[in-house]
Parts: structure tokens; C-alpha cells; sequence
């Protein structure tokens, strides 16, 4: 409980403390518009050119974006910290964290935030009202998406904490991360009627980009409570993965390079 | 261990290994293979402080002070040996210990550089579990003990150097911990900063029976040292 | 490691791709899988050069006060930091297009156009102008940062919008006409026409395309020896 009240307070006062905010807020929301707007354009041609692809309509690909964004979102704005993991090790502040009396975890993806992942949010938002309204959601159907939306979540957080955990055993870790970051997102974003036999066992099961994207489409269109039961199940698996990855990652700072010594 | 000990430690030492990569061989070999290097920073050092002692490590860049300071804080993790802190072991119970002690770094500020100094006490006062009182009542009894009210409502990176130090300090005090660890709180303070830091630290060894534990490269120290002597 | 995830993405997009052609009888608006994946290939083996890390360097150059050491060296700080960036991919560039223009080959070989000899003498120059007005265009967004704090957002926008207008998850032949015409008009682009190069409308738009992306390396081009003229005289007048 203390946990979480100091969690909450310090969001807050990340955002007081951060002086750019508005600027950065609003051309973010600017980037996000035409950015997030592209990628349906792109989808919905995708799906009027080369057609329906198992099943997936262009409808779908808006809810697609929609738990995409808002997952991304929600982790980089709250969680910012985590993404500046590469920079806090390398420079020693990691130190910082360590000192402090709270779950280092936490304490480590609330020491920033990340004001333009807001525009995000608000556009997955967006996107899964339209989506909802288009598909004629049934009241089950909405409720599967409010729970997808925070399952969603947690795997998106589960990746971006094993993803930048890898900040402790690379020098050059920023790049690492960026490129595996990029990695997995790839998929998560792409049409996901394409993916199919091989392809979709390894970004469900090994690569977990399509947890994010079609497969809580299809569990909301087709109301399918075995993949429900699948995602909730892996979601657990990644969750409790990352968080066991990261302790033991933090645990090679002590032996790493990256310490200054002597003063 | 004695009870009046703050800190003991015995037969202590930290070895960092890196990789190094072969200038000879290519890029590609250098992503699968690299060479070990160990270098040894904290050799078999024992040693004891009571409570309410101030005590100073002294020696040149690279004689391993800081990595001592950041065994004792439970930063790092000792390669051998024993550490006991206020009676808990750093590596073991990072967090219980961190709720004691308070740290300053003289070259990594822990402030909130775009807000007041009250802000940066308040964020210290909130996560050390204080109650709103208790970091009202804290605040202003630092600002008095400090000096602080000059500067108070300056945003933190616009403070010079001198005020950001005793700032610092104070923020590391708001919990009232038992022991103070300063890693090279000199840097780049002059003469006069230098003077106020070191009354400063003599102050909170008194009233408040704050240990004090710090590291320098710098004489300076030697007053901080020299103060029972009747200097 | 970054050359790696650019590959492996290139790989899963190939992948899907050739299942959507393969349940489209290969053939979606009038254009193979074959000249689609080379385009894409176009598109990632550039991205391997990794022009776009200049916004970075530049910014952090400004941010750790590094800029005014380089500004006092007897080298354009400018020239000197696009050296910098090509040499640093270059080798990568090299080594995975060749690799990689190989075994894309070997899987599903060349696209008819390749043989043309407008391709063969335009493709060297389109890429150069790709290089110089990529360059450019970050060399601007980094540029900033002596203006502004943080010029990640800026970055990001100007970075997604190249990587969407460049055809990385779609590839240009299936844009709708409305973005096709963003990414014929805009810089952004106009810094990734490699990737149209492909194509069978190459043969009789090329002239047409060099002349938007020599355009606009004149205009940014300006816009950026006049910001660099402004930093210099901000560095020198505050002290950065």
C-alpha cells in the first residue's frame, strides 16, 4: 500500500518536474495524430487491395491499433523510467535507486514520465470506442475489452522490463534495446490476418508481439474464451518472467564495467 | 559486534571483472568472445566505527573509497567478507538499512533540478513514509539548522554549487537517519563552501549524534578530523 | 545488435508478405511479390546506415557542451559529424547488403526492372541523394536541440514519418493515392525514393522524382546552413 501511494505521488511530481511539458505534450499529440492516423490509412487500403484476410476486416485493424497504443501508451508515459533504464546504468545514477527505501522496480519506472506516450493512450482510446461502436460490441464484448486492455498492459510491461532489464549486461545498451524493442513491435502492429501456421506460434509463443494486437482482437470479435484463458495464462508467465529477469539482471550491476572507481 | 558499533566490518573485498575486447580480431569475433580482466578495488580492509563518530576516508582517486561506501549503502555487493551497518547487511536488507542511513554523492545530485528545494524534501519526506506533519515540522527545522531560506524557492539547478551541497545534505536528513555517508562532497567547492560544508557536518554530529562517514582525495578533511583536537 | 532486430524485422515483413501475395495469386495492384520485396529491401538495407542516429549525436553534442570543443576545431562541425555517421554504418551497410541482396536473390531472384539500364545509371544517384537529404533533414531535427530542451518528440515524428512515407510497413506500390502523394511531395519521403527505384513506373517518373528530391535538398539544405549560422552565433554569444 505504502508502495503504491509513493508510486502515485511520485508520478505526480515527475510531472511538475518535468519544465518541457507542454511543448513536448503537444507536438507529441501532433506526431501521434498523423502518425497512428497513417497507420489505419495504411491498414485500411491494406484490407481494400489485397482483401479479407482470415477473417481480418478493416474494422479489426482499428481495434488493433487501439490495444496496441494504448498499452504503449500507458507503460511509456507511467513507466517512462523503465525506457531510460540504458542511461540510468550507464551513467551510475542506478545508484540513485538503490539507495531508496522503496521496490526498486517501481521506484525506477515512476522516476520519470513520459508526457508524450499521453497522446497514445487517448488515441487507443479512441480507436477502441470506434472499434467497439463499429463491431456492435455486445455488453460481454465491451467488458472483454476493459480486461484485454489491462492484460495488454501488463504484457506490454512485462516485455519492456525483460527488454531493458538487458541495460545491465551490454555497454552499448541502448542500441540493443532499441533494436529489440523495435523487434517486437514490428508485428505487433501489422495486420494480423497475415500471420498464420509458424509465423503466428512464434509472435504468440515465443515473441509475444501478437498478445498485444490481433489476439485481443480475435478474442473480442469471436469471443473466444480459450485464447482468453491462453493470453491470461501466458500473461501470468511473462509477467512473473520479467520481473524474476530483471532481479537478477540488477544483480550483475554490482559486476559490470560500469562502475567508476575510486571516486 | 559490539553494540555501540555503527558499522563493522571485517576482512572485506570487492574485485570487478569486465570484458575486454581484442583490438586484433574483427567485429564479428568480438561479439561472441571476449577476454576476462579482474581488477581488484577494496582489498581486506577491516574496520569498526561507534555511534556518533565521524569518521573520514582519505586517499587518491582510485584507492577504492567510493566502492567501500557503496558496499556499506548495499549498492554493491562485496565479493568477501563481512559488513554490519546498524546491524542489518546491506546486501541482504538494502531496503530496512536505506530506511537509517542517508547518502550524498557529491557528483550526482538527487534533487529535482525544475522544482524548490521544498519539493525535493517533501518527494524524500513522502517516500521515507513520513506523514505530512512530520515533513512540515522537518522542513523548517532543516531551513533553520541549514540556512536554507535564501534559496529556498529557487528552482534546484539554478542553485550554485555551495547552496546545492548543503541542499543536498538536508535532503539526505529528512528521515533523521543515524548515520550519514558524504562520498566526495567537496568536489568542486571552494574554500568557502568548503568551510560551511565541514561546520555544517560538525552541527549534525552534535545535536543531532548523526554518525558521519565520508570520503575524500581532499586535506580538507583533516579539519573535519582535527575538530576533538580542539581546533 | 541494431543491424540485427533492422534484419530480423525485414525477415518476418518478407514472410508475411509472401503469404499475402501467395492467397492474392501474386499479383496486388499490378505489382509482384518479387518487386515489392526488393523495394522493402531497399528500404532496410538504407535504414542500416543509420543516418537517422545524427539528430542523437548532435543532441547530445549540445546537451554534454561537447559542441563548443568540436566548434573550436579547425573542421566544420557539421561535415565533420555527417563523416562521422556514414563511416560509423557503412561497414554494416556493405557487408548486409551484399549478404543480404544475395540470399534475397537466391530465394526469389531478381525483379525484370533490375536489367534496365535507366535503373542501373539512376540507382547510385538516387541513393546518394537519399544519403545527403536524409542527412539534412536529421542534421535539422538534431540542430534544434540548441533551441529547444528535448527534441525527442520532434525526432519521433519526423522518424515515424520517414519510416511510413519509405514504405516499411507497407510498401510504396500499395500506397492509396492520397499517401502516395505525401510521400512523392514531402522530404520525408523524398529521402527514401531508393525504395521506388524498383518499380516499372521508374522507368518513365525517375526524372521526376530527382528533381523533388534535389528540391528539396536545396531547401532544407538553406534551412540548415542558416540554423547551423544561428547556433554558432548562439554558442558564441552564451556560451552554449
Amino acid at each position: 500500500m505504502k508502495e503504491i501511494k509513493f508510486a502515485l505521488y511520485a508520478i505526480k511530481k515527475n510531472i511538475q518536474n518535468s519544465a518541457e511539458l507542454k511543448t513536448s505534450f503537444l507536438m507529441n499529440v501532433f506526431g501521434m495524430a498523423i502518425n497512428n492516423t497513417a497507420f489505419i490509412i495504411i491498414w485500411v487500403f491494406f484490407v481494400k487491395t489485397v482483401g479479407v484476410i482470415n477473417g481480418w476486416t478493416a474494422i479489426d485493424t482499428i481495434g488493433l491499433l487501439g490495444f496496441g497504443t494504448i498499452c504503449f501508451g500507458v507503460v511509456l508515459s507511467v513507466g517512462d523510467g523503465l525506457r531510460r533504464l540504458p542511461d540510468i546504468v550507464s551513467s551510475g545514477s542506478f545508484d540513485r535507486f538503490l539507495l531508496s527505501p522503496k521496490n526498486l522496480l517501481v521506484r525506477i519506472a515512476t522516476s520519470s514520465f513520459g508526457s508524450s506516450a499521453v497522446g497514445d493512450t487517448i488515441f487507443g482510446v479512441v480507436c477502441l470506442i470506434f472499434y467497439g461502436i463499429l463491431i456492435h460490441a455486445t455488453l460481454l464484448q465491451v467488458l472483454l475489452m476493459i480486461f484485454l486492455i489491462i492484460i495488454t498492459t501488463m504484457i506490454f510491461l512485462s516485455l519492456v522490463i525483460i527488454i531493458y532489464s538487458t541495460s545491465f549486461l551490454f555497454v552499448d545498451s541502448d542500441q540493443v534495446t532499441t533494436g529489440i524493442f523495435n523487434f517486437f513491435l514490428t508485428p505487433s502492429l501489422f495486420n494480423g490476418g497475415a500471420f498464420h501456421g509458424l509465423m503466428k506460434f512464434i509472435f504468440v509463443f515465443i515473441v509475444p508481439s501478437l498478445l498485444i494486437g490481433s489476439i485481443p482482437v480475435e478474442i473480442v470479435r469471436d469471443i473466444s474464451m480459450g485464447k482468453l484463458l491462453l493470453i491470461c495464462i501466458l500473461t501470468l508467465f511473462w509477467f512473473f518472467l520479467s520481473i524474476k529477469i530483471f532481479n537478477k539482471c540488477v544483480k550483475k550491476y554490482e559486476s559490470s564495467n560500469f562502475m567508476t572507481f575510486g571516486n | 559486534m559490539n553494540s555501540n558499533n555503527s558499522i563493522t566490518v571485517s576482512k572485506l573485498n570487492k574485485e570487478f571483472s569486465f570484458s575486454v575486447k581484442k583490438v586484433s580480431s574483427g567485429w564479428f569475433k568480438n561479439l561472441f568472445t571476449s577476454e576476462k580482466r579482474t581488477i581488484k578495488a577494496v582489498s581486506d580492509v577491516s574496520f569498526e566505527v561507534k555511534e556518533g563518530e565521524r569518521i573520514a576516508f582519505i586517499g587518491p582517486n582510485g584507492a577504492g573509497k567510493s566502492t567501500t561506501i557503496k558496499m556499506l549503502t548495499g549498492i554493491l555487493f562485496p565479493s568477501s567478507g563481512e559488513i554490519n551497518v546498524l546491524g542489518y547487511n546491506p546486501s541482504k536488507d538494502r531496503k530496512k538499512l536505506a530506511y537509517k542511513i542517508g547518502t550524498v554523492f557529491g557528483q550526482r545530485s538527487q534533487l529535482l533540478p525544475n522544482l524548490p528545494l521544498t519539493d525535493s524534501l517533501e518527494f524524500f519526506g513522502v517516500m521515507y513514509d513520513m506523514t505530512n506533519k512530520e515533513i512540515k515540522n522537518r522542513t523548517a527545522e532543516l531551513i533553520e539548522l541549514f540556512d536554507l531560506g535564501s534559496f529556498i524557492d529557487q528552482p534546484v539547478r539554478k542553485l550554485s554549487l555551495g547552496q546545492r551541497m548543503r541542499a543536498e545534505v538536508a535532503a539526505s536528513l529528512i528521515h533523521r537517519p543515524r548515520i550519514i555517508f558524504l562520498d566526495e562532497p567537496t568536489i568542486g567547492l571552494d574554500i568557502v563552501a568548503k568551510k560551511s560544508l565541514r561546520d555544517l557536518l560538525l552541527k549534525i554530529n552534535e545535536e543531532e549524534k548523526v554518525t558521519i562517514f565520508l570520503t575524500s582525495h581532499d586535506e580538507w578533511i583533516l579539519f573535519l578530523l582535527l575538530h576533538d583536537l580542539g581546533y | 545488435m541494431d543491424t540485427l532486430s533492422v534484419v530480423a524485422r525485414f525477415g518476418v515483413l518478407i514472410i508475411l508478405y509472401s503469404y499475402v501475395f501467395k492467397i492474392n495469386d501474386g499479383l496486388i495492384k499490378n505489382t509482384t511479390f518479387v518487386v515489392t520485396a526488393w523495394s522493402m529491401f531497399f528500404y532496410f538495407s538504407f535504414m542500416i546506415l543509420g543516418l537517422r542516429n545524427i539528430s542523437k549525436v548532435i543532441m547530445h553534442d549540445v546537451k554534454t557542451g561537447n559542441v563548443e570543443v568540436l566548434f573550436s576545431k579547425p573542421i566544420s562541425y557539421l561535415f565533420y559529424r555527417f563523416w562521422w555517421q556514414i563511416g560509423l554504418g557503412l561497414y554494416s551497410f556493405v557487408v548486409i547488403t551484399i549478404v543480404g541482396g544475395l540470399s534475397l536473390y537466391l530465394a526469389i531472384g531478381f525483379p525484370s526492372t533490375f536489367t534496365s539500364s535507366i535503373f542501373l545509371f539512376t540507382v547510385p544517384f538516387i541513393f546518394l541523394g537519399g544519403v545527403i537529404l536524409s542527412l539534412i533533414l536529421y542534421g535539422i531535427v538534431g540542430l534544434l536541440a540548441f533551441w529547444i530542451q528535448d527534441i525527442n518528440p520532434v525526432f519521433w515524428i519526423v522518424d515515424k514519418a520517414v519510416m511510413i512515407l519509405g514504405g516499411s510497413y507497407l510498401p510504396v506500390a500499395l500506397f492509396p493515392l492520397i499517401m502516395y502523394k505525401i510521400a512523392l511531395y514531402s522530404p520525408f519521403g523524398a529521402s527514401q525514393f531508393l525504395t521506388h527505384s524498383v518499380y516499372e513506373s521508374w522507368q518513365s517518373n525517375w526524372y521526376e522524382l530527382f528533381s523533388i528530391q534535389f528540391l528539396w535538398i536545396m531547401i532544407l539544405g538553406f534551412i540548415l546552413y542558416f540554423m547551423f549560422k544561428g547556433a554558432k552565433k548562439k554558442v558564441s554569444v552564451n556560451g552554449g
